[in-house]
């Protein structure tokens, strides 16, 4: 018992030390492990510059659901992997401040643990995420009648993100795009926040996220990524502007 | 089906239709949102800990008590942080009626009372990353405990004698 706890701990630490050195390139290189891997990094190269390193999901959650609502703690960490970065842009996305925003994930979770035997279908678990996340902004702001704050963050620690193999041109471009995100409007700010969690979001989580047809997802997509290449060339144009100066 | 699955190798001839070109340009702009969202707002690493940490919280040896009001969603109630708060909880064959009352520091006393009176403990549960309170219940059921933090909060009842029942989480 314990000796398997510790093999599948294993396998998922290799995995994470994988993702740090870049190896797990989807799909040609993806690395030799004890059992399937629960995630795999894309790599988008853009040049010679690596551009995002994006966590693929391969095969259904419903098993590590099973596993955890039994007590198997090895099950659960791949679960917060996996959509962690879902719930946390649900909250922001609703404009909650840092501290809100924690609170509404952490009671997410904890009524995810509270309700891990009776999920009714644990492969969309995700969904059940995405739905208890935006309920608990919805009954948030409710409660408190508090307005939201602007999404703009300072980046405290701005370069601690620097992935292997990224320079200064992914840097700048990051700046950019996320000064780009903060201009435009809010209902595309909030759809654009939520399919950047990482990994890439489903149509169906997305959809009872934002309580939106899953058909109206992808042309609205389109319409809010024009916007925000607008946004960016806009901010260009007044970064030149101010620079000839 | 990842978003990102039909970038895969592309077309090699560069025969791609102008939808299909586009679709690629989305794919990298999101890809590269998705870089830029990781640097300037991920989720705070102690919010990833609490989270890895919940596991050890599953708690099905006890019944789950569904919440049966909240003060602040009935109809015309005031808005406001300084408000006290009263929650009202059942599983049979208990009642469990707890009062949030806010002090100057932002921290809250909890006041309740399980129906019918049972003598036990209640533990008042505040995730992983909080103190934890554990305080008795006298005979008539009542209970009192502080500082309760603001944020995610469920009780946990062990009557003498009885069976333990767990509250729903509820946001203070």
């Amino acid at each position: 018992m314990r000796g398997n706890e510790d093999l599948s701990q294993r396998s998922y630490l290799r995995r994470q030390v994988a993702h740090l050195e870049g190896v797990a390139v989807y799909p040609s290189h993806a690395p030799e492990l004890d059992e399937p891997p629960a995630a795999v990094r894309h790599v988008t190269v853009v040049g010679n510059e690596v551009r995002s390193y994006t966590l693929a999901m391969d095969g259904a959650p419903g098993a590590l659901v099973r596993r955890a609502a039994s007590g198997d703690k090895t099950a659960w960490a791949p679960l917060v992997e996996r959509y962690n970065s879902l719930v946390w842009s649900i909250a922001r996305s609703f404009r909650m401040s840092g501290e809100d925003a924690s609170d509404v994930v952490q009671t997410t979770w904890l009524r995810l643990v509270e309700h891990l035997d009776r999920i009714k279908d644990p492969d969309a678990v995700g969904s059940w995420l995405a739905t208890t996340a935006r309920n608990e902004c919805l009954a948030h702001l409710r409660r408190r009648g508090r307005q939201g704050i602007s999404l703009e963050v300072v980046p405290e620690v701005a370069d601690s993100g620097a992935a292997p193999g990224e320079g200064v041109l992914a840097r700048e471009r990051d700046a950019e795009l996320w000064e780009a995100l903060n201009h435009i409007s809010g209902p595309c700010q909030q759809l654009l926040r939520i399919l950047a969690s990482d990994p890439p979001p489903s149509y169906q989580e997305v959809g009872v996220a934002l309580d939106m047809p899953i058909g109206s997802i992808g042309p609205t997509r389109a319409r809010c990524l024009r916007k925000l290449r607008q946004s960016i060339a806009a901010n260009a144009h007044r970064g030149n502007r101010m620079g000839s100066l | 089906m990842s978003p990102l699955s039909d970038l895969g190798p592309g077309d090699p001839q560069g025969a791609a239709e102008q939808p299909e070109q586009q679709n690629g340009d989305d794919e990298l702009l999101l890809a590269e949102l998705r870089h830029a969202v990781a640097r300037f707002d991920p989720p705070p690493a102690s919010t990833t800990e609490f989270t890895l940490d919940l596991l050890s919280w599953r708690d099905p040896d006890a019944e789950l008590a569904a919440l049966i009001a909240d003060s602040r969603e009935l109809a015309g109630a005031v808005r406001g942080d300084k408000e006290e708060v009263l929650f009202r909880f059942e599983a049979e064959p208990y009642a469990i009626t707890v009062e949030a009352i806010p002090d100057a520091t932002g921290k809250f006393r909890i006041v309740g009372q399980v129906e019918p009176g049972v003598t036990g403990q209640v533990e008042i549960r505040q995730g992983p990353d909080k103190q934890q309170l554990s305080v008795a219940c006298d005979e008539w059921g009542r209970f009192e405990a502080y500082p309760v933090a603001s944020g995610p909060v469920s009780l946990r009842l062990t009557p003498e004698g009885g069976h333990p029942v767990r509250t729903t989480w509820v946001v203070l």
